[in-house]
């Protein structure tokens, strides 16, 4: 089960009412609220639940670790080392055990043989949240939760379980402790952003994913310019699905009384690779910045110790990513660039709104052509898409309709919120959420509207996140 | 007070996002309610004149025929009847784009089309006789056929007259609900949601999936038996059969073009039609061309997977030059 799916949806509602009833009594009886935490905690396992026992087997297991390792974790870097060791053996026993097994067995040329185990769905997410707990605990950000509970509502929250965002314990567990519950006016807030988010995953990149996967599997069969069209789709896709699924995340924790942060701040406007980074996935970006990159030194040891943090970090988030070669070798391209970028920042002596939009265009780019790694089932395939891209060559020639009107809804929705946030001097461009007064009829009827689009337009083929892979 | 308000507000946004939904709907996609056929010629047809726009797979938006068909316009008299699945329907191009249209361009003859969603190639031989009653074409019946290994208990079932015919028309709140534009497309989407949440595939023509396999001795007897029914249909009319087969394409991690077609059973369709005097056209060497010199596949649009879904316009220009040649050339 999925944010996108039908299923959940109506789950979803169904639950969504059980909350809101309780709301109505919460005002006589305060033990309502954490009724109501329970239920969430309980719908959360239900959620793990529906795609396998298993999963919520392994959730459990790492949350007891966790809130054990997490009480005596304060100032006490032996306990922290464990926890840190425990949480990345688990995630690279599910998670790389057959890739490693695969490479060493290539490199020494005998027959691979792959052991039968399970990828646990959202486990490179809680694991993450995971470490992030324990090493804010070390670091005394905030004391050790005391409440099992929360920390088993921190783990598998099922808004963010699936694909993020990793929402910090500092963010998290107040909001837990002050739980509001199902608030009408965060409803009307929250139902909006998970519509906008819907259409971006069901219209606009599952569309998109159709014609990429056609291109990326037969790349020589298709003209220079449907190649180069595939390139700039899989950008888009790849923006709406993950972006879409973070408006969903946020959205229906919104409804169930949460608030999380923005996962993404119009990530194809970066005037360069670290300002690309800071626009997209913004919980992980920040994630590897606080927990990898200034813990190696960060920008603080000298020029060259600077670049090599960052190709470690960008190699080691490339691995995050996905238990393949290619997604390493994307990693370690994007650190190359960062690098690049950051020697080009460092000594460019020029400014001004021209040069801005030159180095926005480079910046999408050279993102494009890396997200080619990325997409690609081999580096045979990736080259034959650059190839596609750089020789003049026939071939099927398919102007591929949702493309057109993929980049047309970017560019629109990106000057509106571009113009909306220096507007309201707003860091984040929130203007993107098409937020509107649900008490009102127009408003209403327009969000009505856009419900029936939605489905109307949404493409009910194969709808998984790319991102709930990793 | 106050909940009656909110009701009435919620009443009239969800009335004016009908009406807004709708519009975009008599755009986007849109189909008149089935109604019965003249006489079992098909399982149904559209209601006269009626309206028909498609942007999901293809692009047009077209108008039927005063018989509920989509064609041009109606003949006297009819030279030539072209039966058929969806993709002789062809509501994703302009009915000037159709087989049926460019026979009509190409020939002397009056060229009619009755092709619905649907009507396979198995239910074109089920009802061939009565399509020949109500149109009386005086020289050929063209069946199209996207698929040369029928079910065998498809092919029986026609043999001993017991094939039972898809329920096609509207009637009661499902002819009803087809009046508000926007209902019956959101409808079918989220009945595709909840289907695609159960399980993530995506539809299209196998030519294996059901097939019984049985020896090919018994397996061209009743093909034998099945293809001799329209044979019998057509004794003593004058009428010359034509069966044109197209196949499903998908391109292959080189480039490469691949037909999904059995080649043993492609082989026993061809040699029973020879048999029976049926003539048999087979696109596969004519997209094979098509592909080679000029990079276009018979099937797909520029809003779907390439070579997957419905023929396309080019897919019915080809097989309309071939037919146009072997009626031609036979005459």
């Amino acid at each position: 089960m999925t944010l996108n799916s039908f299923h959940f949806v109506v789950y979803f509602v169904a639950f969504v009412v059980v909350l809101a009833l309780l709301q109505l009594v919460r005002r006589k009886y305060e033990v309502v609220g954490k009724v109501q935490l329970i239920l969430l905690l309980l719908f959360s396992y239900f959620f793990i639940y529906k795609s396998s026992w298993k999963f919520c087997v392994c959730v459990f297991a790492y949350t007891c670790f966790v809130y054990v390792v997490g009480l005596f974790a304060k100032k006490n870097k032996v306990v922290l080392t464990i926890g840190i060791i425990a949480s990345i053996l688990m995630l690279g026993y599910f998670k790389y055990t057959n890739f490693f097994i695969s490479e060493f067995g290539r490199l020494f040329g005998s027959d691979t043989v792959t052991i039968n185990i399970i990828l646990p769905l959202g486990i490179s997410f809680y694991t993450f949240s995971g470490l992030a707990y324990l090493i804010d605990i070390y670091r005394e950000t905030y004391p050790a939760e005391k409440n099992f509970l929360n920390v088993a509502l921190y783990i598998s929250f099922f808004a963010k379980i699936t694909a993020g965002p990793i929402v910090r314990g500092k963010d998290f567990f107040p909001q837990v402790k002050k739980y509001r519950g199902v608030e009408l006016s965060a409803f009307a807030v929250g139902i909006q952003i998970f519509v906008f988010g819907l259409f971006k995953k069901i219209v606009l990149a599952d569309h998109l994913g159709v014609f990429v996967d056609d291109v990326f599997f037969a790349p020589t069969a298709y003209n220079t310019a449907t190649v180069i069209m595939a390139v700039i789709s899989y950008s888009l896709q790849i923006y709406f699905d993950f972006s879409g699924y973070s408006d969903m995340a946020i959205g229906v924790a919104k409804i169930v009384g949460f608030d999380f942060k923005p996962n993404f701040n119009l990530p194809y406007i970066a005037k360069g690779m670290s300002d690309f980074w800071k626009r997209w996935h913004i919980s992980l970006s920040s994630w590897f910045q606080d927990y990898l990159y200034i813990p190696l030194g960060g920008s603080r040891k000298g020029e060259l110790r600077t670049y090599i943090n960052l190709i470690i970090v960008m190699a080691v988030s490339g691995l995050w990513h996905g238990a393949g070669i290619t997604f390493i070798v994307w990693g370690v391209l994007h650190g190359i660039a960062s690098c690049i970028s950051r020697v080009i920042t460092k000594s460019g002596k020029a400014v001004g709104k021209g040069i801005d939009v030159l180095r926005t265009i480079a910046t999408y780019i050279v993102v494009a052509l890396l997200w080619v790694v990325f997409r690609a089932s081999d580096f045979t395939n990736a080259w034959n898409v650059w190839k596609g891209m750089f020789t003049i060559h026939d071939g099927i020639f398919q102007p591929y309709t949702w493309s057109f009107f993929a980049i047309a809804c970017l560019l629109v929705s990106t000057i509106m919120a571009v113009v909306r946030a220096k507007k309201n001097g707003e860091k984040f461009a929130n203007g993107y959420y098409p937020i509107l007064d649900l008490s009102k009829v127009i408003p209403l009827a327009i969000f009505f509207t856009f419900c029936g689009l939605t489905v109307l337009l949404g493409y009910f083929g194969n709808t998984a996140f790319i991102y709930g892979r990793f | 007070m106050k909940i009656t308000r909110i009701c009435l507000r919620f009443i009239t946004a969800s009335l004016i996002a009908i009406l807004l939904l709708s519009m975009f709907s008599m755009l986007y996609k849109h189909t008149s309610p089935h109604v019965e056929p003249i006489a079992n010629e098909t399982f149904y047809r559209w209601e006269a004149g009626s309206f028909t726009s498609t942007m999901e797979e293809g692009f047009a938006w077209i108008n039927m025929d005063e018989n509920g068909y989509n064609n041009l316009k109606c003949f006297d008299s009819i030279d030539v009847l072209l039966m058929g699945s969806s993709h002789m329907k062809a509501i994703q191009i302009s009915t000037e784009d159709t087989v049926a249209s460019k026979l009509n361009e190409f020939l002397p003859y009056s060229t009619y089309n009755i092709g619905i969603s649907g009507h396979s190639f198995i239910h074109c031989v089920n009802n061939l006789k009565s399509a020949i009653e109500v149109f009386k074409p005086s020289k050929y019946v063209i069946i199209e056929t996207y698929n040369v290994s029928p079910e065998l208990d498809e092919m029986n079932a026609v043999i001993g007259g017991q094939l039972v015919p898809n329920d096609g028309s509207d009637s009661g709140i499902k002819r009803l609900i087809q009046y508000v534009p926007a209902a019956k497309p959101i409808l079918n989407q989220v009945l595709e949601w909840a289907n695609s949440s159960s399980k993530n595939s995506v539809g299209g023509y196998s030519e294996t999936d059901n097939i019984t396999i049985l020896s090919d001795q018994k397996r061209q007897l009743v093909l034998y038996s099945f293809l001799s029914i329209i044979c019998d249909d057509v004794e003593g009319t004058g009428i010359t059969p034509i069966i044109m087969y197209h196949p499903s394409e998908t391109l292959s991690e080189d480039g490469s073009v691949q037909y999904k077609t059995n080649a043993d059973d492609l082989k026993m369709f061809a040699k029973t039609c020879e048999d029976l005097g049926i003539i048999f056209v087979d696109m596969t060497p004519d997209f094979e061309k098509m592909y080679e010199e000029e990079h276009i596949l018979a099937h797909g649009f520029i809003n779907t997977a390439v070579g997957t879904g419905h023929l396309n316009k080019y897919g019915h220009k080809a097989i309309a030059e071939r037919l146009a040649k072997v009626i031609g050339g036979e005459n």
